[in-house]
């Protein structure tokens, strides 16, 4: 186990970044991280969020999970703010992200950024409000600017 | 939307019912189910998860063999074939066939199935 607060965070950004170019580099990035996410997201929910329970309102579920992930310690979530309504999230991500680093230097190296917290939200609604979101990083930077909307291509 | 969705439902449903074509689907590229004909018994979210991830294999590795343009990726086994191709930006159709099956009568049907996926998800974005 690292022995500093710096050096899992290190790990972290290596891990991540590394996975991403892994992704990429067996051609369907959105794919993988979905399904990493998705995966992680159900052991996570399990274990630190049992009695997590959401609106259907995807604003209000967004904001309720990112609050109780940030009081369950996993991320400060302070930063993150959300407008909308129940079929559109409009989504603030602001620095204090822990997947900023890792995005960061992809952005620097020209690479696509691939919002881990936004694939987390939309596979949030998806488990848990039983709908498909499309989402949209609209702007990587501080903040980074997301849109979630319901998917047409659900069967109601 | 009602309408899209009967129409897409239509496309696949016309797709299976082609000879030799045992079931259909059409899936995102991200690994979604949105329509299928599969048979009870197989899970859809499995095939959509994996159809995008042998599509987005194959792409990756006809560029990298500088072969050009994807086409369509075919796996082959004992008791039939799974066939992959793009239906436009967002959606991969995928067939299960019949391990004797004639393929180019297949292919065309499929090939027409996708362009009219491709549209009709067009249609829906633009609505």
């Amino acid at each position: 186990m690292p022995a500093t607060e710096d050096g899992t965070n290190r790990l972290l950004d290596f891990f991540v970044y590394g996975m991403l170019r892994a992704a990429e580099s067996l051609g369907n990035a959105p794919l993988f991280l979905r399904t990493v996410v998705e995966q992680g997201l159900r052991k996570f929910m399990l274990v630190n969020l049992p009695t997590f329970r959401e609106s259907d309102n995807a604003t209000e579920a967004c904001d309720a999970f990112t609050k109780a992930a940030d009081a369950s310690g996993l991320f400060d979530g302070s930063d993150s703010v959300f407008r909308g309504d129940a079929d559109t999230v409009h989504a603030e991500i602001g620095d204090r992200c822990p997947y900023r680093r890792v995005c960061t230097v992809r952005h620097d190296e020209g690479l696509p950024v691939h919002c881990v917290r936004t694939f987390v939200l939309a596979e949030m609604l998806r488990i848990r409000l039983d709908a498909d979101f499309d989402w949209k990083l609209k702007r990587f930077g501080r903040p980074c600017q997301i849109t979630l909307t319901r998917s047409n291509w659900r069967k109601g | 939307m009602t309408d899209l969705w009967g129409r897409l439902e239509e496309t696949i449903e016309e797709l299976s019912h082609v000879t030799d074509i045992k079931s259909a689907a059409v899936v995102r590229r991200d690994g979604l189910v949105v329509t299928h004909t599969l048979p009870e018994g197989v899970d859809p979210k499995i095939v959509a998860a994996m159809t995008a991830a042998i599509v987005g294999t194959s792409e990756m590795a006809t560029i990298q063999l500088s072969q050009g343009r994807f086409v369509r990726a075919i796996v082959e086994s004992d008791h039939g074939k799974l066939l992959s191709l793009g239906a436009g930006e967002e959606a991969l159709l995928v067939a299960l066939v019949y391990d004797d099956a004639n393929l180019g009568l297949v292919l065309m049907a499929m090939e027409r199935a996708a362009k009219q996926v491709e549209r009709i998800m067009q249609e829906a974005v633009s609505a």
